[in-house]
């Protein structure tokens, strides 16, 4: 017992060792033959558990030949490896698949509902096969006890399962989660599970070599033992079941998680594949090879209540063969550690990357900074799962009594893990698979499974009750566990796998036809199964050299040479490398994107690195975020333009508002100008005939008279100039009312040139006045028509320069308006007076005729106010002035 | 342009390289049709001795391990996938590192 100990204690310590000295030297990245297609055909024998090394044998000697169906599947599968295996391991390191859920999850548009469907199927199928291993460590190490005559006993059972599930979780956290791998590898786990694969198989070639020569005596002596053997010697199998179990172990091997790890996960080379094809099945059947010869020896020659479980253990005890039995502990050992390690290190990587991190990353959004703490908490998160599986492991072993029930419950695991597969088929090899088809599929294989396979065999009573069993659920005949639909006679293990497979593929295929799938859905589809048209041929191993230096190519092309290169080297330099390539750390990688991003944005900072360093192709998602930032950019510039041709339209109205300010300043200081002008001029008359009227000391009456209606006349001059000015000023300001009544155009033409009165003048203006002014009425302001009137008459009277002076007045009506013509039979205005003749203090010639030069501009306004305007018309015989106003002042237009 | 006597078809190894790839896809077929004789065997008592039935599944077992593992040397030349056959037929080099663009 002690040896045994000693013994076992030493290859622990061997395989810690192993496990380190790989880890080490994958670190330091020289670890080709570590990679070798022979390593991972080894790590596949994961799925020789001990239920393989005792449990076969037991089985055999039980119910005969089915022992096989278990082997037969996964050959099959691996001899069809072109089929399924070669393109899930494909789809699995395009798209970084890190489990089975993540497989399912991912295909189906990233939907966490799925994964979290998945996790928890495989924990509740997984956890009673833990409770199985640790089962066979306890009876074997019970063999040794009892034959030293010092059993074990209830506790000493509870307390060495205990220990030996917590040595499990200890190995398991300390190889599986040391670091986050991208690639979620585990290099020093996958050599142990290497070295104990070598093992196992020595183990058990050496007691069946040694049945075979040692006890039978030869193998012609052996198959005669076989033939005479009561109970192996003629074939019996259930057709059923032997189809069925080649079925489900078929499916198992590629939905069991600590399958799918070992198959696609820790995958380094697809070419691996090649090799495995054909070595694996080789593996299986060696392993295999001698399970009937000791099932036959053990039944003749151990006595009859002896656990044919442990024949392979008790079988060269009993023969004194203590080293044998020894490495075959050993052997028995090591299957059952590595299926719990892989398992626990699938289930853990599950749970914590579906459950328990969508949940954390909800709550914790605001305090993510960097991503060093995701990764702690995930690193945290999965080894407190490894601790609860195997704890839930241990709890399942001690409830269940470590009987009988434990061994058939491996099948019924199967058949459990087994309910992902019409998902997973479907998912890599249909497109029109949908979201909603495999959660329907699932979910009712799930619960068929339950209902049919996993509450029964707690046994009658247990959980469900006995009246469930023979009358049905809630009494309905046709819901009896082991006969649904009536259909009885169905062996209990044919009848789940056949109700809850087909029910499953048949709600998965119909759902999926019925539902439209989203279109991350389509996307992630089409990526799965047209995967090969995708993606070409592998990376090499040797990446990583190779990565950097793309990476440096990359940095100089967005950050610029220098910027790059003093990143690369500070990087390297902080590794503690002298070369100026760092390792592609995963803090390295952050630091990068985060510079790229400051010049490219996040999210294609993201995509380029990780398809340098991922060899992959950029994900859909990354895809979306690049879109998205492109479509912000494209946007916010739009943005920008539209708001710069704003700018420019405003600076270009203000500089206009400014010419047009300039301008009136300009006219401003010209008009006040002007006025001092104007004022002064009669204001010096007055002052000067004033003061000669003042100081003349004798003046005759006549000179008196004179002096003083010359001043009087220049107060009127004056006067008038100031009326016009306020006049103007009130018309321009808009503040004037206009005083409206009706009359007749002709009566007013006359007032007007009466009070011109132009006869008194040396030249007397001649008007003719157009006869159809009489016909016209107007409501207007009357007065200030005949202002303008008068304005232009007298302008007529004072600027016609011919002999006899004629002024013809034309009317006509324009639409609403009234259109007046004054025409002259003068010189006419010179060319540059034209526009100005309407501008305050503009004036022909200097002085002439005393006037101020404000009266057209006064004209312009009362027009203006009345609707129309006034122009000069070129081209006449004369000076023409054209006045327009309209009719009806209150029918405004 | 007759002069050559040797067989007019040409291409041969890619030939029968897409026809190992074949050989291999069919190969669990078989092995499935072979293992599935086992259930043809009557279960009454003495008609069928487990020895010659174990040497049956052995053998049959062994053989399909032999076979796949020539088919599997045969097909290592093969590029593993059709982006590949693809380019190795259009006289591109089919290195390991891919440049992860789609069909030429």
């Amino acid at each position: 017992m002690n040896v045994l100990i000693a013994v076992s204690l030493a290859y622990v310590s061997l395989l810690f060792l192993v496990a380190f000295l790989a880890e080490r030297r994958a670190n330091s990245g020289k670890s080709k033959w570590l990679r070798s297609p022979w390593v991972y055909t080894l790590s596949l024998s994961v799925y020789c558990t001990a239920w393989t090394f005792y449990g076969a044998v037991g089985y055999a000697a039980r119910s005969g030949f089915e022992f096989l169906t278990i082997y037969l599947g996964p050959s099959l599968v691996m001899f069809g490896w072109w089929w399924i295996l070669r393109k899930l391991v494909r789809i699995g390191r395009t798209h970084r698949v890190t489990s089975i859920a993540d497989l399912i999850s991912s295909r189906f548009g990233k939907s966490n509902s799925l994964g979290v469907i998945a996790t928890i199927l495989a924990v509740i199928g997984t956890t009673p096969y833990i409770a199985l291993q640790l089962q066979s460590v306890t009876l074997s190490i019970e063999v040794f006890a009892q034959a030293e005559a010092d059993p074990l006993g209830y506790v000493g059972q509870r307390a060495t399962a205990f220990w030996i599930a917590c040595g499990l979780a200890f190995f398991t956290i300390l190889f599986g989660t040391r670091n986050l791998d991208a690639n979620e590898r585990h290099d020093g786990v996958v050599i142990a599970i290497a070295v104990e694969a070598v093992v196992k198989l020595f183990a058990l070639l050496a007691v069946g070599a040694f049945v075979v020569w040692g006890i039978a005596g030869g193998i012609g002596d052996m198959f005669n033992e076989i033939d005479q053997s009561r109970v192996l010697g003629h074939w019996r199998v259930n057709n059923s079941r032997w189809a069925a179990l080649i079925f489900i172990s078929a499916a198992a091997f590629l939905c069991l998680p600590r399958m799918f790890q070992v198959l696609v996960v820790e995958n380094d080379d697809e070419r691996h594949l090649q090799t495995a094809s054909w070595a694996f099945p080789l593996y299986v059947l060696l392993m295999s090879l001698f399970v009937v010869p000791i099932a036959v020896i053990g039944l003749k020659f151990l006595p009859d209540g002896a656990n044919p479980d442990l024949f392979v253990l008790t079988l060269p005890l009993s023969m004194g063969q203590t080293e044998l039995a020894i490495l075959s502990f050993l052997g028995g050992f090591s299957s059952a550690t590595s299926m719990v390690v892989v398992a626990a290190i699938a289930l853990s990587t599950m749970v914590s990357n579906h459950i328990v991190m969508p949940i954390w990353l909800r709550f914790a959004q605001d305090q993510l900074s960097m991503s060093g703490d995701v990764r702690r908490v995930v690193l945290l998160t999965r080894r407190i799962s490894i601790g609860i599986i195997l704890w839930l492991g241990y709890v399942y072993f001690q409830l269940s009594g470590g009987g009988a029930a434990l061994a058939s419950i491996g099948l019924v695991s199967f058949t459990g893990v087994s309910q992902v597969l019409p998902a997973m088929i479907g998912g890599i090899f249909w497109r029109g698979a949908t979201r909603s088809g495999a959660i329907a599929g699932i979910l009712i294989g799930f619960a068929l499974w339950l209902f049919t396979l996993f509450l029964p065999s707690f046994g009658e009573g247990v959980v469900l009750s006995s009246s469930v069993f023979h009358q049905g659920l809630l009494g309905i005949g046709w819901l009896r566990p082991y006969a649904l639909l009536g259909i009885e006679g169905l062996d209990p293990l044919v009848h789940a796998i056949w109700w809850s497979i087909s029910l499953n593929t048949i709600a998965f295929v119909i759902v999926s036809l019925m539902t439209f799938p989203s279109p991350q859905e389509r996307l992630q589809g089409a990526q799965f199964v047209d995967v090969f048209r995708h993606t070409g041929a592998p990376r090499s191993w040797s990446g990583r050299a190779a990565q950097a230096e793309d990476l440096l190519i990359m940095a100089q092309r967005i950050l610029g040479p220098k910027e790059a290169q003093t990143l690369f080297r500070g990087a390297a330099r902080r590794q503690g490398r002298d070369s100026y390539l760092p390792d592609p750390s995963p803090d390295f990688l952050q630091e990068l994107e985060r510079h790229l991003s400051g010049s490219v944005g996040a999210a294609t900072a993201h995509a380029m690195v990780s398809q340098i360093v991922g060899g992959a192709s950029v994900s859909v998602q990354d895809l979306m975020a690049v879109a998205d930032e492109t479509a912000q950019m494209l946007e916010y510039s739009n943005t920008l333009e539209v708001q710069s041709k704003e700018l420019e339209r405003t600076a270009n109205q203000l500089s206009e508002a400014n010419i047009k300010l300039t301008r009136l300043s300009v006219q401003k200081d010209a008009f006040l100008s002007q006025i001092s002008h104007e004022l002064r001029t009669p204001m010096t008359s007055i002052r000067a005939f004033s003061e000669i009227l003042r100081d003349a000391e004798e003046m005759s009456l006549e000179q008196k008279s004179r002096y003083a209606s010359i001043i009087h006349d220049e107060t009127i001059r004056l006067t008038r100039l100031l009326d016009d000015l306020l006049d103007l000023s009130v018309l321009e300001n808009g503040q004037v009312n206009l005083n409206l009544s009706r009359g007749n155009l002709a009566d007013i033409l006359e007032r007007a040139v009466t009070t011109v009165n132009p006869l008194q003048h040396e030249r007397p203006l001649d008007i003719v006045i157009d006869p159809m002014a009489k016909k016209i009425d107007i409501h207007s302001d009357l007065d200030r028509l005949a202002q303008v009137f008068i304005n232009l008459i007298a302008n007529a009277q004072k600027y016609c320069d011919a002999p006899t002076p004629v002024l013809r007045i034309d009317t006509r009506k324009f639409g609403s308006l009234v259109q007046m013509d004054f025409i002259d039979n003068g010189k006419g205005l010179p060319e540059e007076a034209r526009d100005v003749v309407f501008e305050k203090f503009s004036r022909l010639g200097e002085n002439k005729a005393g006037g101020a030069g404000l009266g057209l501009a006064i004209c312009r306004e009362i027009l203006t106010r009345c609707g129309g305007g006034i122009g000069y018309v070129p081209a006449q015989q004369g000076a023409a002035f054209r006045v327009e106003f309209l009719i009806d002042q209150t029918q405004s237009r | 342009m007759n002069e050559r006597q040797g067989p007019i078809f040409l291409d041969q190894t890619g030939y029968r390289g897409r026809r190992m790839i074949d050989a291999l896809k069919i190969l669990p077929v078989l092995a499935l049709f072979l293992w599935a004789i086992p259930m043809l065997w009557v279960s009454e008592e003495g008609n069928q001795q487990t020895s010659v039935a174990l040497i049956y599944l052995f053998s049959v077992w062994a053989g399909m391990i032999i076979l796949v593992r020539i088919l599997s040397r045969r097909a290592a030349n093969m590029p593993l996938d059709d982006l590949a056959l693809m380019r190795r037929y259009s006289g591109q080099s089919s290195t390991a590192l891919e440049d992860g663009k789609g069909e030429p």
